[in-house]
């Protein structure tokens, strides 16, 4: 287990966001750019001050970060940028932490930045035809998924509309969220039906945006004179991806096995435990997914996802409010910004700034989000 | 991709481990990575359905909905999404038998669609 962020405090010390919004003809680089402004005044730091972008995107393309960059200023810094499918936010923000901690830099920005349409996968081009024309359809794998559930765990077409009455809830109070409007149980249950137990309401929406975060060391934060009461510290940040189903434990299907491990080790790197977590943001790209996610990661037991949500435990002011933001379902899944999405809200849930939506006494928080294939990253944040 | 029309789906089988793997013409083994020439190709003539939605939504081109997609067990461990040939859930049960018909598709490879065994189509 690596414990080089213990070791070594990494802090996000500013967030910013291009707001989520439907397919447009915004360019991406005004997406980007807005984001990283914005995180920039909310750090407190000039663009000359970043060393490192590590940039998140699945569908821009080459050179994304240099070609929106420049128009910040050509200061020399390094540009990286990665992808990993609907984790290429979350692992730009992991290999800019990591770089830090390293000592590579003292300050990195982490970016994701995405339009929609333009991504290829490469499932579709690994010589092998398969055997489903749905094969690489996620929404079919999911509502899959939600039937076998539904059957083995006695979940119940209500339980899966009830995530999205709430996170289409925490949604309409998120300046930054794509839909927002609150909906009710009668209309997310009579929306158009998708596949399997799905309506439309229930599946993340197509969309575009930005988010950026800046983080830096201990000594960073001291040269560079930033307000250390508003800095949250990294605690852990993890990736894994799917072990085959033979090696999870018997019933649990290997996407919901790989959370619960890169959930655990993250938790473990951290030192602390599920049941200390005030926030998570999760992958609920379709509603099904934060039932059980919520269960793997441990923040209820197994099979109480259901019930865990019906109590109102996962709502904002309750246990710990599972995607205060809205989540992929209300505030959007643009691909590359969301993890780093997740991560912002996450900060200003910390920080007390989530107007609106504020979960009180907010101190420790997890963001977990999966990308195709499947892989994971897992990052655990402390207001200390 | 294009491949040659078949009639007769096949997974492989490890020579090293005694897995099975899908497709036929995969990599390498999905348990212990040995490759292709550890893989002998072997005729998948029935599987067993272990779960099925029904899609609604125009979700891929050329694929006309309402249609049922399943999860099969082609090989004990092997379970993969495919498309049954039944025009609602009501006609099938979990645990049921099929037997995979190939389709000519446009490209001139086979499209696979699953049965129920002993009604093929």
């Amino acid at each position: 287990m690596s414990r080089l962020l213990m070791e070594r405090p990494v802090h996000v010390v500013g967030i910013g966001l291009h707001k989520y919004q439907f397919p447009s003809d915004t360019p991406y680089v005004t997406l980007g750019l807005t984001a990283v402004r914005e995180a920039l005044a909310d750090a407190g730091l000039a663009w000359k001050q970043i060393p490192l972008a590590v940039v998140g995107t699945g569908a821009i393309g080459m050179a994304t970060g240099r070609v929106m960059l420049r128009h910040l200023g050509s200061t020399g810094l390094e540009v990286q940028q990665v992808e990993n499918a609907s984790a290429s936010g979350s692992t730009a923000l992991r290999v800019a932490c990591l770089q830090v901690a390293a000592g590579e830099h003292d300050v990195a920005l982490a970016l994701g930045v995405d339009k929609h349409g333009d991504a290829r996968r490469a499932a579709n081009k690994d010589g092998l035809a398969p055997l489903s024309p749905t094969a690489n359809v996620p929404l079919v794998k999911f509502a899959l998924l939600a039937r076998r559930l539904m059957r083995e765990m006695g979940l119940t077409i209500e339980d899966l509309a009830a995530v999205a009455v709430k996170n289409h809830g925490n949604a309409a109070l998120n300046p930054y969220a794509q839909f927002r409007k609150p909906r009710t149980m009668e209309q997310v249950l009579n929306a158009a039906q998708v596949a399997g137990d799905l309506t439309g309401l229930q599946c993340t929406p197509r969309g575009e945006g930005a988010a950026a975060v800046i983080v830096a060391s201990e000594a960073a934060i001291k040269r560079l004179g930033l307000e250390r009461r508003r800095a949250v510290r990294v605690l852990s940040s993890v990736s894994t991806s799917e072990r085959l189903a033979d090696d999870a434990p018997p019933g649990v299907p290997p996407i919901v096995d790989m959370v619960g491990v890169s959930s655990r080790l993250a938790l473990d790197a951290a030192g602390v435990g599920a049941s200390e977590l005030d926030l998570v943001e999760l992958h609920d790209a379709f509603s099904i997914e934060e039932i059980v996610y919520s269960e793997a990661i441990g923040v209820c037991a197994r099979g109480e996802g259901a019930r865990y949500l019906r109590s109102g435990a996962s709502a904002i002011g309750g246990r710990c409010a599972i995607n205060a933001s809205g989540g992929l379902i209300g505030m959007g899944h643009p691909i590359g910004p969301t993890g780093v999405g997740q991560v912002a809200e996450i900060v200003r849930q910390l920080r007390g700034e989530a107007t609106g939506r504020q979960h009180p006494k907010a101190r420790l928080a997890l963001a977990h989000m999966i990308g195709l294939g499947n892989v994971a990253v897992a990052h655990v944040l402390r207001r200390d | 991709m294009s491949e040659p029309f078949a009639t007769v789906l096949e997974l492989a089988h490890c020579a090293d481990c005694g897995a099975h793997s899908f497709p036929a013409r995969v990599y390498g083994c999905r348990v212990c990575g040995a490759p292709r020439e550890r893989l002998n190709a072997v005729p998948c003539t029935q599987a067993v359905l272990r779960n099925m939605v029904t899609v609604h939504a125009e979700l891929v081109p050329g694929l006309p909905v309402p249609c049922v997609i399943g999860e099969v067990e082609l090989a004990p461990g092997v379970i993969e999404e495919a498309l049954i040939g039944a025009r609602d859930e009501t006609t099938l049960q979990l645990g049921m038998a099929l037997t995979p018909v190939a389709e000519r598709a446009a490209d001139g490879a086979s499209r696979w669609r699953f049965v129920p065994a002993g009604n093929p189509q």
